[in-house]
């Protein structure tokens, strides 16, 4: 660059200018930015949203209640108490994620030998209190219920 | 009149938006002139090396998302090659590939959002706009390869939690194809604006005598002229089989700690590239049945599968006694893992050598003399992230 | 011996003793992977997964069955031998359910150990699997067969170790189960044993099942059992403050038991989780309670008692301390009475019995202890065993003599009134009318004299002490016993012939002879026994009194006595009452108190006003109880701690909710005078506390503060009980002592006396009883009222585990004696006695002699107290309570 054009540039302050011309040109790009919460996101399927619990076509639970899941946690936010049914079957007394120690990992689905468990594109899990973030077993069953067929976080 | 001139101590941080976190430093100023400066640390400790003492070597993976929080990628990566090594690994090729993909791809978000916060610091905040634009479409291909956004727990010991897609692959080309173009925009925004380059050149000077001895790494040692690069000093994942250059600085100011940075993402593409062109078919994951776990339809299918399955996540797989430490090229410059096993299946000590704990040390060195406002200009140029920092 | 050098996968190993590879490889830190294989049962050699390589052999060998010998060089993983285990392994898993997820063993299973270490990583079976239906027949484990690996260690230990013979193993090949004989579980007695050592998840437990996972587990604490004096070692594992379950030693190493345990420890451990616990403190206001808080019902406490004190004096108070109670809660009580209160009115429920055997063992040897360890008997070549079920009472003491038995062919004389379950295991019974216990072992000793089988060398050092034994035995001829004890002439002679001549031989008594008439002569007669035989000081000799409950050794040891100081010093003794006052800087009281039959008496005469009772159920415990309850009734002012709502408590004017052995740490003392530390599994229960915490609590509002954590109350039973001395939290953390403790050699004393014994300490003599025939005309049957093994009172009717096998109270009755009174099994019956009756159905049982009557003690419906009457043993003051004679009807 030559003395002259450096001493012209720097007097019609031409970088600041070509930085503006690029600002100019992208005034008239599409936007990039959403209204959320009016526009929400389009989640791919293995997003690793809330998780949620499957049926059966027949609707009965498919969790074993082996405590895979609870064991592979890193957080140890699962809880899952057990007991035995009059017919010897393994019953689920208390399935739990405390969502507010969840990383969100997916561990806890690679983990389940079964499938019962999943994730799903649940995003938005913001809440008031902290008691409405202790997920029970009717909550991931209902958040299953909501996306029966449709493809979820597998591994 | 006669005047006196006192130094006075002036605390900033660790609720400053240029402290890049929770940093707090205190100040010993003359004037507006630094005479001493002493961060001091911890407001983000969590405890990760402790924690991991408690865990199984797979459980650790998604603690090390949580040091640097911007380039979750790089640190799976890091730590598994370090287990991988104590314990005799070889990780499928296509592994090694997709590896370096998000590798890179981390390394190109964490620059994106130095840059933006490095600038907006300085007073170039349109940059951050432009930056946060392309960020947020690498988010969305992390989201789309592993699920997640930031922390995506991608990298698994023994390969990759799972296969990238078709979709992904043409998102991801689609992205490279454009992405160098911006590069060039935000150049066109600061790199010769006078401003800019006034609060950048001269700045915070370390020499590359000085670089080394304070055991700099990463863009901060290269911005002083020293060629090492770990990626290709020890290459690790597929860093062999790509060609790249190392960018280099030469006076070792911010400016050139800046330029270097911005180059490393136009070679980062280059790499992604040349990925997506050799990586081939087949596994991502090691064919090692007492470490990977097996398929998910083999797992209720025969016992012998069940039984591996079973231990391996009630149990973890054991490490055989050993210690090994692995460095890997992240972001901020050289990420170690010190791993002592005991035999167990979960580590004796696990040490994080982190780069932004290391760099930030030679803070102080670089503000002295200079001015206030020049501190911010040399947080950003060391890119720190408080979440190594303090682990 | 000559030591032998091997090498095992490289590393050279030096064995004082040929054993065998696994064994070996064990001492280097080496596992070799085994099912079948354990170090306490016999060698199978059936599971092929122990194959090791060794050098020169053309094929892997099993590590479990090849003894080493010198030189020989061992691979314990190279190829060839991952090879062979891979191949068992895909055979073990060939008809292996897939079923780790719903199994309860998953994440603890050997099999999926190796299976992950060694196994294929799929299978190459594609056809059916086996099926064979869940066994339920037992009502606390479940028999999978599916899963089963065919080690046989269920049957070899049920055989071996538990002597009970239940499991065998049925059919051949692919469908081998393990089943007990034709489904019958009637010999059962649900130790559990084959639970703890199915390596895989084929045997469960009911109680565990689909409850728990290993990584559920918060707190694991090894403790002590709380139910009999035996003081098992045991793990207990909680979950958020609920125990899970009870493990038990693997390595069969640990503690008094080393590692066995009976159906009470394994299965009685839900009883700190009772939703009947107590959880704030009571205090009775119209004769209702009514919820109050600790620092109104402690000032309350302490007010009356204060009061009473003052307005009658400190001996109108007393108390008692019964036997689920630490050493140092003992210690706290007593000195609580001797200090704060200022009587000697303190006793423990030892005074049921445990206490005639302590004195006269202080009295023959000059130590209130039992002179062996446990463990020891099984080295003994005779075992008398008079007066006490071992396989009930003390059932791992049971399993010591059975070993003697079993492993050692020891000869066991089992002598008792009544139904006693060792009498398979023994080579003599005999079989005595209650009440001539004295005769029996006096005809004994007679025996031995007249045939001259006593030891001559012994008797020259001791003429004296020999001479008086001779002289008083001299009247008990084998014909004048025979006709006391209704035992043949003969039988006696044979006894005598075989005691005396094994060597070491060992005696082990209970209740049958301390809680008799004479109790302490009785015991006294069985010490001479022992003595004149030359066993004592030996290991696998001795004599082994056994003591009923977990804490009674330990609270006799520490001085809740009241003739006693701690380490058994004499109240009497002024000198030593000046050594404790000067330690705990308070004037001690020199008159002896009274013992808890005394104080209930007393308190019927209006004497005593006031007790403290601490964890004891007196008013269910002590016979007589319409009397009991009624003198309870008449003080001014009970107090009571406990965990439940116990017949005492409800008698109480303030009740004190207690902590239960899993919510806090202390140390037992067992029979042996092991001293072991119970450590906290869970946080305490509602508003539970310590028993020690609340009475130093009352201590301190009576104006004498009191340290009450169970360390700091240890370390000052070491400075003021001088039988602890050098016990410390620090030198039992090593699995217990046996006191007395040898600070210079760092260990506790095994065997008592094994320098000499110069005889009696003193010369105490009593008289043995001279049986007063208990059963008449009016009372024609006795009835013997004891526990089942499946019970001991109030913890374990909260319990589910036991309630599940014994749900309630049975009358045990000689099939003869039933068919003679027309009643049939399961028929209600009347047994009725001078004081009351009792209603309960009958249960015909073979095992229990003609013209006895088996009351179990435990029930809260069947209080057996009812039949009995108080009458205290002059020596000993104990209640004679263990025979009554009864009458029996149908119903």
């Amino acid at each position: 660059m030559s003395g002259l054009e450096k001493f012209i540039k720097t007097i019609f302050f031409w970088e600041i200018l070509k930085g503006m011309k690029l600002t100019f040109k992208t005034m008239f790009d599409k936007p990039v930015t959403r209204l959320y919460p009016k526009e929400k996101p389009v989640v791919p399927p293995v997003s690793r949203g809330l998780h949620a619990l499957r049926r059966h076509p027949n609707g009965k639970e498919m969790c074993i209640a082996c405590g895979l899941c609870a064991a592979y946690c890193p957080t140890r936010c699962i809880n899952i108490r057990t007991s035995e049914n009059p017919d010897h079957s393994k019953a689920i007394d208390v399935y739990e994620i405390e969502i507010l120690k969840c990383l969100f990992c997916g561990y806890c689905v690679e983990a389940c030998p079964v499938r019962a468990l999943t994730m799903t594109q649940e995003y938005e899990l913001a809440s008031y209190t902290r008691e409405s973030l202790l997920y029970t077993k009717a909550m991931l069953l209902a958040n299953g219920d909501r996306y029966v067929g449709k493809e979820t976080h597998f591994d | 009149m006669a005047t006196t001139s006192k130094e006075i101590t002036v605390n900033m941080g660790p609720q400053h938006p240029s402290t890049h976190g929770v940093l707090r430093l205190i100040l010993e100023l003359d004037g507006e002139t630094v005479v001493s400066c002493a961060p001091h640390l911890g407001y983000l400790h969590r405890g990760s090396e402790k924690l991991a003492e408690n865990r199984t070597y797979q459980q650790i993976v998604p603690l090390t998302d949580r040091f640097d929080y911007l380039s979750c990628g790089n640190n799976n990566l890091a730590y598994a090659i370090a287990v991988e090594k104590l314990m005799g690994i070889e990780v499928p090729e296509r592994a090694d590939y997709l590896r370096t993909i998000v590798a890179e791809l981390s390394r190109i978000s964490s620059h994106l959002l130095w840059l933006a916060t490095h600038a907006a610091d300085i007073g170039a905040v349109t940059v951050l706009l432009y930056t946060l634009r392309e960020r947020e479409e690498i988010l969305e291909l992390f989201e789309l390869l592993t699920g997640a956004r930031l922390t995506v727990s991608y990298v698994n010991i023994g390969g990759v939690r799972r296969d990238a897609t078709p979709e992904f692959i043409a998102r991801c080309k689609d992205f490279m194809s454009r992405f160098p173009a911006k590069i060039d925009d935000y150049d066109t925004l600061i790199m010769e604006n006078r401003i800019f380059v006034g609060r950048t050149k001269g700045i915070g000077i370390i020499s590359y005598d000085e670089a080394i001895d304070w055991g700099l790494t990463g863009g901060s040692l290269r911005g002083s002229g020293v060629d090492y690069d770990l990626r290709k000093a020890a290459p690790y994942a597929a860093y062999d089989r790509v060609e790249f250059d190392v960018p280099l600085g030469k006076t070792g100011d911010v400016y050139d700690r800046y330029i270097i940075r911005v180059e490393e993402m136009r070679q980062s593409v280059r790499i992604i590239n040349q990925c997506f062109r050799d990586m081939p078919d087949g596994p991502v994951k090691a064919d090692i049945p007492t470490v990977s776990l097996p398929p998910k339809d083999r797992v209720m299918a025969d016992i012998e599968t069940l039984a591996h399955h079973f231990v391996l996540v009630s149990k973890g797989f054991t490490v055989a006694p050993g210690e090994v430490y692995v460095g890997c090229e992240v972001p901020k410059g050289e990420l170690g893992f010190y791993i002592v096993s005991d035999g167990s299946s979960s580590p004796l000590r696990m040490k994080v050598r982190s780069p932004s704990f290391v760099n930030l040390q030679c803070l102080p060195r670089m503000v002295k003399g200079h001015m206030i406002a020049d501190i911010v200009s040399c947080i950003g140029s060391i890119d720190i992230v408080l979440g190594e920092v303090d682990r | 011996m000559k030591t032998i050098n091997v090498v095992i996968n490289g590393i050279p190993v030096q064995l004082e003793r040929p054993m065998n590879i696994v064994e070996a490889a064990k001492r280097v830190g080496i596992h070799v992977p085994h099912f079948c294989y354990h170090k306490e049962l016999t060698i199978y050699a059936g599971c092929r997964i122990c194959m090791v390589e060794v050098k020169g052999k053309p094929r892997p060998v099993a590590g479990c069955s090849t003894i080493m010998s010198d030189g020989m060089e061992v691979f314990t993983e190279s190829e060839k031998v991952i090879a062979a285990r891979k191949g068992v392994l895909e055979l073990q898993l060939l008809h292996h359910p897939l079923d780790c997820p719903v199994c309860d063993k998953g994440g603890e299973c050997a099999l999926q150990d190796y299976a992950f270490k060694y196994g294929a990583a799929q299978t190459r079976f594609i056809e059916n699997k086996r099926l064979i239906p869940v066994n339920y027949n037992n009502p606390l484990l479940e028999r999978n067969m599916e899963r089963c690996v065919s080690c046989k260690r269920c049957v070899r230990i049920c055989a071996e170790i538990q002597g009970d013979w239940v499991l065998s193993d049925m059919n051949r090949g692919s469908r081998v189960t393990m089943e007990s004989f034709c489904g019958d579980e009637s010999e059962c007695v649900h130790c559990g044993h084959c639970l703890s050592n199915c390596p895989v998840g084929a045997i469960q437990s009911r109680l565990y099942k689909h409850v728990g996972r290993p990584w559920y587990v918060d707190t694991e604490a090894e403790t002590i059992c709380p139910y009999c004096a035996d003081g098992c070692t045991m793990t207990l594992q909680t979950r958020e403050d609920k125990v899970l379950r009870v493990v038990s030693d693997e390595t069969y190493s640990k503690g008094a038991n080393r590692g066995s345990l009976c159906v009470r420890g394994r299965f009685g451990y839900d009883f700190p989780n009772s939703n009947e616990r107590l959880t704030t403190p009571l205090v009775k206001k119209d004769g209702y309670f009514v919820e109050s808080n600790w620092d109104e019902a402690v000032a309350h406490v302490a007010k009356r008692l204060s009061e009473i004190k003052s307005a009658a004096g400190p001996d109108a108070i007393g108390a008692v301390i019964g036997g689920r109670n630490t050493n140092e809660e003992a210690y706290l009580l007593q000195k609580f009475m001797r200090t704060a209160v200022g009587t000697n009115n303190i006793d423990n429920m030892a005074r049921m019995g445990h206490i005639n055997a302590l004195n006269a063992l202080e009295a023959a040897f000059g130590v209130a202890g039992s002179t062996n360890q446990i463990k020891d008997i099984a080295q003994a070549k005779a075992v008398l065993l008079i007066g006490n079920d071992a396989a009930t009472e003390n059932p791992i003491t049971g399993l010591a003599i059975k070993k003697a038995v079993l492993k050692g062919g020891a000869k066991l004389i089992v002598a008792d009134a009544g139904r006693n379950m060792m009498t398979k295991h023994s080579s003599q019974r005999l079989t005595y009318r209650a009440g001539s216990e004295g005769e029996l072992v006096m005809g004994l000793i007679n025996a031995v004299f007249a045939t001259n089988m006593h030891d001559a060398d012994l008797e020259a050092k001791n003429t004296s002490v020999f001479d008086k034994v001779r002289a008083k035995a001299g009247k008990y001829t084998p014909a004048y016993v025979s006709e006391k004890t209704g035992i043949p002439a003969e039988d006696i002679k044979r006894a005598a012939t075989v005691f005396a001549n094994a060597k070491p031989a060992t005696i082990v008594f209970g209740k049958g002879i301390t809680a008799t008439a004479d109790g302490f002569g009785k015991s006294l007669a069985l010490a001479d026994l022992a003595f004149i035989t030359g066993n004592v000081g030996k290991p696998g000799g001795g004599i082994n009194p056994m003591a009923s409950k977990a804490g009674e050794q330990g609270a006799c040891d520490v001085g809740a006595l009241p003739d006693r100081l701690p380490g058994y010093r004499k109240v009497s003794s002024a000198e030593d009452r000046k050594r404790l006052g000067g330690l705990w800087k308070s004037e001690l009281p020199e008159n002896p108190g009274m013992t808890v039959g005394e104080m209930v008496e007393a308190a019927g005469a209006g004497k005593l006003q006031a007790m403290y009772v601490v964890g004891a159920n007196l008013a269910y415990e002590l016979p007589d109880t319409k009397n009991t309850v009624e003198y309870l009734k008449k003080l001014k002012f009970l107090v009571v701690h406990d965990i439940f709502m116990s017949e005492t408590a409800q008698l109480a004017d303030v009740v004190f909710p207690a902590a239960t052995f899993a919510e806090k740490s202390g140390t037992f003392t067992n029979s042996e005078r092991r001293v072991q530390r119970i450590a906290p599994a869970m946080k305490l229960q509602g508003g539970a506390r310590p028993d020690g915490e609340i009475i130093a609590a009352v201590s301190a509002k009576m104006g004498r503060p009191m340290d009450w954590e169970p360390a700091v109350v240890m370390e000052k039973i070491s400075v003021s009980t001088p039988i602890y001395a050098g016990i410390t939290y620090d030198t039992l953390a090593g699995g217990g002592v046996q006191w007395p403790y040898y600070e210079e050699m760092k260990s506790g004393t095994a065997v008592l006396h094994a320098e000499g014994v110069t005889g009696r300490a003193d010369n105490t003599d009593a008289g043995v009883g001279e049986g007063a025939a208990l059963a008449g005309k009016v009372f024609p049957f006795v009835a013997d009222i004891t526990v089942s093994l499946y019970h001991s009172g109030t913890t374990t009717r909260r319990t589910r585990g036991p309630n599940m096998v014994v749900g309630k109270a049975l009358a045990g009755m000689n099939p003869s004696d039933a068919s003679g009174l027309g009643i049939a099994d399961g028929d209600t019956v009347v047994v009725r006695s001078s004081t009351g009756e009792l209603r309960l159905p009958a249960s015909i049982d073979k095992a229990v002699p003609s013209g006895v009557v088996h009351i179990p003690a435990h029930f809260a419906d069947v209080c057996a107290g009812t039949i009995t009457g108080l009458v205290l043993d002059p020596a000993g003051k104990t209640p004679v309570a263990r025979y009554w004679p009864v009458a029996v009807t149908k119903a």
